[in-house]
Protein backbone atom coordinates (compact mmCIF):
# COMPACT_ATOMS: atom_id res chain seq x y z
CA UNK A 1 0.00 0.00 0.00
CA UNK A 2 1.70 3.36 -1.39
CA UNK A 3 2.64 5.56 0.21
CA UNK A 4 2.84 3.71 3.14
CA UNK A 5 2.05 4.86 6.49
CA UNK A 6 5.31 6.25 6.95
CA UNK A 7 6.07 7.70 3.62
CA UNK A 8 2.09 9.72 4.36
CA UNK A 9 3.52 10.99 7.65
CA UNK A 10 7.30 11.73 6.25
CA UNK A 11 5.38 13.50 3.27
CA UNK A 12 3.28 15.68 5.64
CA UNK A 13 6.12 16.48 8.26
CA UNK A 14 8.07 17.90 5.03
CA UNK A 15 5.02 20.37 4.04
CA UNK A 16 5.02 21.54 7.03
CA UNK A 17 8.60 22.11 7.38
CA UNK A 18 9.27 23.28 3.99
CA UNK A 19 6.14 25.03 2.88
CA UNK A 20 4.04 26.32 5.69
CA UNK A 21 6.82 27.25 8.60
CA UNK A 22 9.22 29.88 6.03
CA UNK A 23 5.84 31.53 6.01
CA UNK A 24 5.17 31.60 9.81
CA UNK A 25 6.18 34.47 11.44
CA UNK A 26 4.66 35.23 14.70
CA UNK A 27 6.23 33.41 17.47
CA UNK A 28 3.55 31.41 19.27
CA UNK A 29 2.21 29.74 16.16
CA UNK A 30 5.70 29.09 14.66
CA UNK A 31 6.77 28.01 17.98
CA UNK A 32 3.53 25.38 17.79
CA UNK A 33 4.14 24.34 14.36
CA UNK A 34 7.66 23.28 15.43
CA UNK A 35 6.12 20.98 18.26
CA UNK A 36 4.00 19.51 15.16
CA UNK A 37 6.63 18.78 13.17
CA UNK A 38 8.80 16.74 15.89
CA UNK A 39 5.56 15.18 16.65
CA UNK A 40 5.25 13.57 12.79
CA UNK A 41 8.90 12.76 13.26
CA UNK A 42 8.61 11.05 16.70
CA UNK A 43 5.23 9.59 14.84
CA UNK A 44 6.95 8.40 11.24
CA UNK A 45 10.08 6.97 13.81
CA UNK A 46 8.12 4.64 16.53
CA UNK A 47 4.38 4.05 14.97
CA UNK A 48 5.25 0.88 13.47
CA UNK A 49 7.08 -0.04 17.03
CA UNK A 50 3.53 0.81 18.63
CA UNK A 51 1.81 -3.08 18.97
CA UNK A 52 4.93 -4.85 19.53
CA UNK A 53 5.02 -3.09 22.36
CA UNK A 54 1.95 -3.07 23.62
CA UNK A 55 2.21 -7.00 22.52
CA UNK A 56 4.90 -7.08 25.50
CA UNK A 57 2.72 -4.64 27.81
CA UNK A 58 0.19 -7.04 27.85
CA UNK A 59 2.48 -10.32 28.07
CA UNK A 60 4.36 -8.50 30.64
CA UNK A 61 1.16 -7.91 33.18
CA UNK A 62 -0.09 -10.97 32.69
CA UNK A 63 2.86 -12.57 33.96
CA UNK A 64 2.63 -10.44 37.21
CA UNK A 65 -0.93 -10.72 37.45
CA UNK A 66 -0.34 -14.70 37.31
CA UNK A 67 2.26 -14.18 39.84
CA UNK A 68 -0.13 -12.41 42.01
CA UNK A 69 -2.96 -14.99 41.40
CA UNK A 70 -5.11 -12.64 39.55
CA UNK A 71 -7.45 -13.83 36.48
CA UNK A 72 -6.82 -12.15 33.54
CA UNK A 73 -9.11 -11.88 30.41
CA UNK A 74 -7.90 -14.90 27.81
CA UNK A 75 -8.26 -12.76 24.46
CA UNK A 76 -5.12 -12.43 22.20
CA UNK A 77 -5.71 -9.61 20.05
CA UNK A 78 -4.21 -8.80 16.87
CA UNK A 79 -5.62 -5.52 15.73
CA UNK A 80 -4.38 -2.13 17.10
CA UNK A 81 -7.33 -0.75 19.07
CA UNK A 82 -8.28 -4.37 20.43
CA UNK A 83 -4.52 -3.98 21.70
CA UNK A 84 -4.48 -0.74 23.20
CA UNK A 85 -8.07 -2.00 24.77
CA UNK A 86 -6.74 -4.96 26.46
CA UNK A 87 -3.49 -3.00 27.68
CA UNK A 88 -5.10 -0.75 29.31
CA UNK A 89 -8.10 -2.91 31.16
CA UNK A 90 -4.87 -4.80 32.68
CA UNK A 91 -2.98 -1.73 33.76
CA UNK A 92 -6.12 -1.35 35.71
CA UNK A 93 -6.28 -4.81 37.40
CA UNK A 94 -2.79 -4.00 37.95
CA UNK A 95 -3.89 -1.05 39.64
CA UNK A 96 -6.23 -3.15 42.00
CA UNK A 97 -4.28 -5.85 42.79
CA UNK A 98 -1.08 -3.65 43.89
CA UNK A 99 -1.97 -3.15 47.49
CA UNK A 100 -1.68 -7.37 47.83
CA UNK A 101 1.45 -7.22 45.78
CA UNK A 102 3.09 -4.79 47.52
CA UNK A 103 2.23 -5.98 51.04
CA UNK A 104 4.32 -9.39 49.91
CA UNK A 105 7.47 -6.96 49.02
CA UNK A 106 9.36 -10.21 49.07
CA UNK A 107 7.17 -12.20 46.87
CA UNK A 108 7.60 -13.24 42.62
CA UNK A 109 4.70 -10.06 41.98
CA UNK A 110 6.52 -7.36 43.61
CA UNK A 111 9.73 -8.43 41.99
CA UNK A 112 7.97 -8.76 38.42
CA UNK A 113 5.85 -5.76 38.50
CA UNK A 114 9.09 -3.15 39.32
CA UNK A 115 11.57 -5.18 36.81
CA UNK A 116 8.35 -4.39 34.45
CA UNK A 117 7.87 -0.50 35.57
CA UNK A 118 11.73 -0.36 34.49
CA UNK A 119 11.76 -2.18 31.77
CA UNK A 120 8.72 0.29 30.92
CA UNK A 121 10.74 2.95 30.58
CA UNK A 122 13.46 1.62 28.51
CA UNK A 123 11.03 0.19 25.81
CA UNK A 124 8.49 3.55 25.83
CA UNK A 125 8.04 4.45 22.28
CA UNK A 126 7.95 7.71 22.70
CA UNK A 127 10.04 10.73 25.06
CA UNK A 128 7.73 13.34 26.92
CA UNK A 129 7.61 15.79 24.69
CA UNK A 130 8.84 16.21 20.81
CA UNK A 131 11.54 18.12 20.07
CA UNK A 132 10.82 20.53 17.35
CA UNK A 133 13.62 20.48 14.35
CA UNK A 134 16.90 22.20 14.73
CA UNK A 135 16.76 25.47 12.91
CA UNK A 136 19.01 25.70 10.25
CA UNK A 137 21.93 28.80 9.87
CA UNK B 1 -13.36 35.14 21.19
CA UNK B 2 -10.27 34.50 18.35
CA UNK B 3 -6.77 35.98 18.83
CA UNK B 4 -4.99 39.06 18.12
CA UNK B 5 -7.87 41.51 16.75
CA UNK B 6 -10.16 40.61 19.09
CA UNK B 7 -8.16 41.00 22.19
CA UNK B 8 -6.57 43.73 21.19
CA UNK B 9 -10.47 45.58 20.75
CA UNK B 10 -10.93 43.86 24.13
CA UNK B 11 -7.95 44.61 26.03
CA UNK B 12 -8.51 48.76 24.49
CA UNK B 13 -12.23 48.72 26.25
CA UNK B 14 -10.79 47.16 29.57
CA UNK B 15 -8.17 49.45 29.94
CA UNK B 16 -9.80 52.47 28.71
CA UNK B 17 -12.27 51.88 31.50
CA UNK B 18 -9.85 51.05 34.07
CA UNK B 19 -7.61 53.96 33.17
CA UNK B 20 -10.39 56.46 32.57
CA UNK B 21 -9.31 57.33 29.03
CA UNK B 22 -12.03 56.09 26.25
CA UNK B 23 -9.09 57.42 23.17
CA UNK B 24 -6.80 54.63 25.06
CA UNK B 25 -4.24 52.97 22.51
CA UNK B 26 -2.92 49.78 22.39
CA UNK B 27 0.25 48.94 19.98
CA UNK B 28 2.18 45.72 19.01
CA UNK B 29 -0.32 42.99 20.88
CA UNK B 30 1.73 39.84 20.70
CA UNK B 31 1.28 36.14 22.12
CA UNK B 32 4.62 35.26 23.33
CA UNK B 33 5.59 31.59 23.35
CA UNK B 34 7.08 31.47 26.79
CA UNK B 35 4.96 29.39 29.50
CA UNK B 36 3.39 26.16 29.14
CA UNK B 37 -0.02 27.29 31.66
CA UNK B 38 -0.87 30.81 30.97
CA UNK B 39 -1.39 32.60 27.84
CA UNK B 40 0.71 35.80 27.68
CA UNK B 41 0.33 38.56 25.65
CA UNK B 42 2.47 41.93 25.92
CA UNK B 43 1.47 45.04 24.57
CA UNK B 44 2.15 49.19 25.07
CA UNK B 45 -0.23 50.79 26.30
CA UNK B 46 -0.58 54.99 25.90
CA UNK B 47 -3.40 57.12 27.33
CA UNK B 48 -4.00 60.39 28.94
CA UNK B 49 -3.86 61.42 32.82
CA UNK B 50 -4.28 64.41 34.55
CA UNK B 51 -3.72 65.53 30.81
CA UNK B 52 -0.45 64.19 30.27
CA UNK B 53 0.50 61.80 27.84
CA UNK B 54 1.62 58.18 29.63
CA UNK B 55 2.85 55.19 28.25
CA UNK B 56 3.30 52.25 29.59
CA UNK B 57 4.47 48.12 28.50
CA UNK B 58 1.58 45.76 30.07
CA UNK B 59 1.59 41.70 29.73
CA UNK B 60 -2.03 40.01 30.22
CA UNK B 61 -2.17 37.01 31.82
CA UNK B 62 -4.94 35.03 30.30
CA UNK B 63 -6.25 31.56 31.00
CA UNK B 64 -5.98 29.39 28.01
CA UNK B 65 -8.79 26.48 26.89
CA UNK B 66 -6.02 24.02 28.67
CA UNK B 67 -2.54 23.79 30.16
CA UNK B 68 -0.48 21.42 32.37
CA UNK B 69 -1.52 23.42 35.07
CA UNK B 70 -5.19 24.37 36.32
CA UNK B 71 -4.85 27.80 38.90
CA UNK B 72 -6.97 30.33 39.90
CA UNK B 73 -6.53 34.22 38.27
CA UNK B 74 -8.47 35.15 41.60
CA UNK B 75 -5.84 33.80 44.32
CA UNK B 76 -2.85 34.94 42.06
CA UNK B 77 -3.66 38.60 41.63
CA UNK B 78 -4.40 38.39 45.69
CA UNK B 79 -1.25 36.86 46.47
CA UNK B 80 0.25 39.38 44.33
CA UNK B 81 -1.44 42.69 45.68
CA UNK B 82 -0.36 41.25 48.90
CA UNK B 83 3.15 40.80 48.03
CA UNK B 84 3.16 44.55 46.53
CA UNK B 85 3.94 46.08 50.66
CA UNK B 86 6.82 43.21 51.12
CA UNK B 87 10.49 43.18 50.10
CA UNK B 88 9.51 40.38 47.98
CA UNK B 89 10.06 41.51 44.68
CA UNK B 90 6.85 40.48 42.45
CA UNK B 91 5.20 41.88 39.38
CA UNK B 92 3.33 44.44 40.08
CA UNK B 93 -0.58 43.37 39.26
CA UNK B 94 -2.71 46.14 38.02
CA UNK B 95 -6.33 44.69 36.82
CA UNK B 96 -8.01 41.32 37.23
CA UNK B 97 -10.71 39.97 35.05
CA UNK B 98 -12.24 37.47 37.18
CA UNK B 99 -14.34 35.59 35.30
CA UNK B 100 -14.01 36.06 31.91
CA UNK B 101 -16.23 39.11 31.62
CA UNK B 102 -13.28 41.05 29.61
CA UNK B 103 -11.30 38.71 27.49
CA UNK B 104 -13.77 35.76 28.04
CA UNK B 105 -11.20 34.12 29.88
CA UNK B 106 -9.88 34.95 33.69
CA UNK B 107 -7.04 37.32 32.83
CA UNK B 108 -4.39 39.54 34.54
CA UNK B 109 -2.71 42.15 33.47
CA UNK B 110 0.28 43.29 35.20
CA UNK B 111 3.24 45.69 34.53
CA UNK B 112 5.89 44.29 31.86
CA UNK B 113 8.81 44.41 34.25
CA UNK B 114 12.11 44.56 32.58
CA UNK B 115 14.88 41.85 32.89
CA UNK B 116 16.29 38.75 30.99
CA UNK B 117 13.98 34.86 31.97
CA UNK B 118 17.02 32.50 31.76
CA UNK B 119 16.24 29.39 33.03
CA UNK B 120 20.12 28.12 32.61
CA UNK B 121 21.49 30.88 34.40
CA UNK B 122 23.43 28.95 37.04
CA UNK B 123 24.80 26.88 33.99
CA UNK B 124 25.15 29.64 31.59
CA UNK B 125 28.55 31.36 30.08
CA UNK B 126 29.14 33.74 33.00
CA UNK B 127 32.53 32.60 35.13
CA UNK B 128 31.94 29.93 38.08
CA UNK B 129 32.14 33.33 41.14
CA UNK B 130 29.32 34.91 39.24
CA UNK B 131 26.99 32.20 38.74
CA UNK B 132 27.32 31.17 42.70
CA UNK B 133 26.47 35.13 43.41
CA UNK B 134 22.80 34.21 41.36
CA UNK B 135 22.56 31.14 43.29
CA UNK B 136 22.70 32.33 46.72
CA UNK B 137 20.59 35.33 45.10
CA UNK B 138 18.11 32.90 44.08
CA UNK B 139 18.24 31.03 47.44
CA UNK B 140 17.98 34.27 49.43
CA UNK B 141 14.51 35.19 47.19
CA UNK B 142 13.18 32.35 48.61
CA UNK B 143 14.53 32.54 51.87
CA UNK B 144 12.72 36.01 52.41
CA UNK B 145 9.30 34.39 50.59
CA UNK B 146 9.80 31.74 53.06
CA UNK B 147 10.42 34.51 56.44
CA UNK B 148 7.41 36.90 55.13
CA UNK B 149 5.38 37.74 57.89
CA UNK B 150 2.13 36.30 56.15
CA UNK B 151 -0.41 36.81 58.88
CA UNK B 152 0.40 40.58 58.91
CA UNK B 153 -0.38 40.34 55.00
CA UNK B 154 -3.99 39.87 53.34
CA UNK B 155 -2.97 36.88 52.32
CA UNK B 156 -4.45 35.92 55.39
CA UNK B 157 -8.02 36.76 54.05
CA UNK B 158 -7.34 34.56 50.69
CA UNK B 159 -5.44 31.39 51.38
CA UNK B 160 -5.80 28.70 53.73
CA UNK B 161 -3.26 27.52 56.52
CA UNK B 162 -3.11 23.66 56.40
CA UNK B 163 -1.09 23.91 59.65
CA UNK B 164 1.09 20.84 60.62
CA UNK B 165 -1.59 18.93 58.02
CA UNK B 166 0.37 20.47 54.51
CA UNK B 167 2.08 17.43 53.24
CA UNK B 168 -1.37 15.44 53.93
CA UNK B 169 -3.12 18.67 52.13
CA UNK B 170 -0.75 18.42 49.19
CA UNK B 171 -0.90 14.94 48.18
CA UNK B 172 -4.39 14.83 48.43
CA UNK B 173 -4.68 18.13 45.79
CA UNK B 174 -2.13 16.47 43.43
CA UNK B 175 -4.17 12.83 44.10
CA UNK B 176 -7.22 14.73 43.07
CA UNK B 177 -5.68 15.95 40.07
CA UNK B 178 -4.05 12.43 38.70
CA UNK B 179 -8.19 11.37 39.11
CA UNK B 180 -9.57 14.01 37.20
CA UNK B 181 -7.30 14.13 34.24
CA UNK B 182 -5.95 10.37 33.76
CA UNK B 183 -6.20 8.90 30.42
CA UNK B 184 -5.41 5.21 31.55
CA UNK B 185 -4.59 3.66 34.15
CA UNK B 186 -1.24 4.61 36.25
CA UNK B 187 0.52 2.25 38.39
CA UNK B 188 3.82 3.55 38.83
CA UNK B 189 1.91 6.99 39.95
CA UNK B 190 -0.56 4.64 42.49
CA UNK B 191 3.03 2.80 43.78
CA UNK B 192 4.53 6.55 44.59
CA UNK B 193 1.45 8.32 45.89
CA UNK B 194 0.49 4.57 48.31
CA UNK B 195 4.57 5.42 49.90
CA UNK B 196 3.56 9.04 50.09
CA UNK B 197 0.91 8.26 52.08
CA UNK B 198 2.49 6.02 54.45
CA UNK B 199 5.34 8.45 54.68
CA UNK B 200 3.81 11.58 55.13
CA UNK B 201 5.62 14.01 57.30
CA UNK B 202 3.97 16.83 59.86
CA UNK B 203 5.33 20.18 59.49
CA UNK B 204 6.52 22.32 61.73
CA UNK B 205 5.74 25.81 60.51
CA UNK B 206 3.39 27.30 57.85
CA UNK B 207 4.72 30.03 55.35
CA UNK B 208 3.98 31.53 52.51
CA UNK B 209 5.29 28.80 49.77
CA UNK B 210 6.27 29.67 45.98
CA UNK B 211 5.50 26.42 44.41
CA UNK B 212 7.55 26.65 41.28
CA UNK B 213 10.54 28.37 42.33
CA UNK B 214 13.17 28.21 39.90
CA UNK B 215 16.04 30.05 37.75
CA UNK B 216 13.40 30.52 35.11
CA UNK B 217 10.94 32.38 36.91
CA UNK B 218 12.85 35.18 37.70
CA UNK B 219 14.10 37.95 36.06
CA UNK B 220 17.56 38.97 35.74
CA UNK B 221 19.21 42.73 35.26
CA UNK B 222 22.70 41.92 35.05
CA UNK B 223 23.84 39.81 37.24
CA UNK B 224 20.98 41.26 40.15
CA UNK B 225 18.21 38.94 40.52
CA UNK B 226 15.48 41.66 40.33
CA UNK B 227 12.00 39.92 40.45
CA UNK B 228 10.18 36.47 41.09
CA UNK B 229 7.34 35.39 39.23
CA UNK B 230 4.85 32.94 38.20
CA UNK B 231 3.05 32.79 40.99
CA UNK B 232 0.21 30.93 40.75
CA UNK B 233 1.00 28.21 42.57
CA UNK B 234 1.94 29.73 45.59
CA UNK B 235 0.05 28.56 49.10
CA UNK B 236 0.64 28.47 52.82
CA UNK B 237 2.28 25.58 53.11
CA UNK B 238 5.61 24.15 54.48
CA UNK B 239 8.70 25.66 53.85
CA UNK B 240 10.10 22.45 52.75
CA UNK B 241 7.87 21.89 49.83
CA UNK B 242 9.89 24.69 48.00
CA UNK B 243 13.23 22.87 49.65
CA UNK B 244 12.44 19.38 47.94
CA UNK B 245 11.15 21.55 44.93
CA UNK B 246 14.80 23.48 44.48
CA UNK B 247 16.71 20.15 45.22
CA UNK B 248 14.96 18.07 42.99
CA UNK B 249 17.83 15.68 40.94
CA UNK B 250 15.02 16.10 37.58
CA UNK B 251 16.33 19.62 37.42
CA UNK B 252 19.76 19.38 38.47
CA UNK B 253 20.78 20.97 35.16
CA UNK B 254 18.97 24.12 36.12
CA UNK B 255 19.08 24.25 39.72
CA UNK B 256 22.07 23.13 41.01
CA UNK B 257 26.25 23.72 40.09
CA UNK B 258 27.87 20.69 40.11
CA UNK B 259 30.24 20.68 43.40
CA UNK B 260 29.86 23.94 44.88
CA UNK B 261 25.85 24.45 44.80
CA UNK B 262 24.20 21.42 45.54
CA UNK B 263 21.35 20.10 47.88
CA UNK B 264 23.04 20.40 50.73
CA UNK B 265 24.47 23.78 49.98
CA UNK B 266 20.87 25.25 49.02
CA UNK B 267 19.87 23.81 52.37
CA UNK B 268 22.65 25.37 54.41
CA UNK B 269 22.44 28.72 52.95
CA UNK B 270 18.52 28.67 53.40
CA UNK B 271 18.75 27.60 56.75
CA UNK B 272 21.33 30.26 57.73
CA UNK B 273 19.50 33.26 56.52
CA UNK B 274 15.98 31.77 57.88
CA UNK B 275 16.84 29.92 61.14
CA UNK B 276 14.33 27.55 60.09
CA UNK B 277 15.81 23.50 60.70
CA UNK B 278 15.46 21.15 57.37
CA UNK B 279 14.44 17.84 58.44
CA UNK B 280 16.12 15.25 55.71
CA UNK B 281 12.97 12.90 55.58
CA UNK B 282 11.19 15.39 54.97
CA UNK B 283 12.54 17.10 52.48
CA UNK B 284 12.93 13.71 50.85
CA UNK B 285 9.29 13.43 50.73
CA UNK B 286 8.87 16.96 49.34
CA UNK B 287 11.13 16.25 46.51
CA UNK B 288 9.44 12.67 46.10
CA UNK B 289 6.19 14.70 45.81
CA UNK B 290 8.21 17.08 43.67
CA UNK B 291 8.24 14.78 41.09
CA UNK B 292 4.46 13.58 41.15
CA UNK B 293 3.76 17.31 40.48
CA UNK B 294 6.22 17.69 37.47
CA UNK B 295 4.69 13.78 36.43
CA UNK B 296 0.78 15.47 36.94
CA UNK B 297 1.80 18.45 35.03
CA UNK B 298 2.66 16.20 31.55
CA UNK B 299 -0.05 14.06 32.57
CA UNK B 300 -2.29 17.18 32.69
CA UNK B 301 -1.66 18.72 29.73
CA UNK B 302 -1.46 15.28 27.74
CA UNK B 303 -5.25 15.66 29.19
CA UNK B 304 -6.02 18.90 27.96
CA UNK B 305 -4.71 17.74 24.53
CA UNK B 306 -6.69 14.93 23.64
CA UNK B 307 -9.78 17.17 24.76
CA UNK B 308 -8.88 19.60 22.16
CA UNK B 309 -7.23 22.18 24.62
CA UNK B 310 -3.84 22.32 24.19
CA UNK B 311 -1.54 22.64 21.62
CA UNK B 312 1.63 20.38 22.35
CA UNK B 313 2.05 16.62 22.12
CA UNK B 314 2.38 15.19 25.51
CA UNK B 315 3.83 11.55 26.23
CA UNK B 316 3.52 9.68 29.40
CA UNK B 317 6.29 11.04 31.55
CA UNK B 318 8.02 7.36 31.83
CA UNK B 319 11.40 8.86 32.88
CA UNK B 320 9.61 10.72 35.58
CA UNK B 321 8.36 7.18 36.99
CA UNK B 322 11.95 5.85 36.40
CA UNK B 323 13.00 8.73 38.94
CA UNK B 324 10.57 8.29 41.64
CA UNK B 325 10.94 3.98 41.80
CA UNK B 326 14.51 5.47 42.39
CA UNK B 327 13.13 8.02 45.03
CA UNK B 328 11.04 5.86 46.88
CA UNK B 329 13.68 2.81 46.69
CA UNK B 330 11.56 0.43 44.96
Amino acid sequence: MRPTITEQLDGLRRILAEVIAPEVAAPYPAEILGGVIGALDALRTNWARIPGYLEWEIRSIRTILAAAKVETPPDDPRELKALEDLQIQLSGLLVAAQPAIVADADGDAYRLMIAFFRERTRRYPFSMTARPPKKEE
Amino acid sequence: MSEGGDIERALTEWLAGELGDPSLRIDGLKRTSVGYSRENWVFDAAWTEDGEMRCAAFIARRDPKGSVLETDRKIEFAILCALQDSNIPSPRVRWLDADGTRLSRPTIVMDLEPGVCDYMVLNGARPLERRLAVAHQLADSLADIHRLDWRATRLRAVLEDPGQDAATVALALWEGELRRVQLEPEPELELVIAWLRRNTPKSKLTTLVHGDFKPGNVLMQGDTVSLVLDWETAHLGDPLEDIGWVSNPLRAGEQRIAGIWEPEHMIAHWRDRTGFEADPKAVHWWTVLANLKQAMTVLTGARAFVDGRFDRVLHAPVRIYDLLLDLIEA
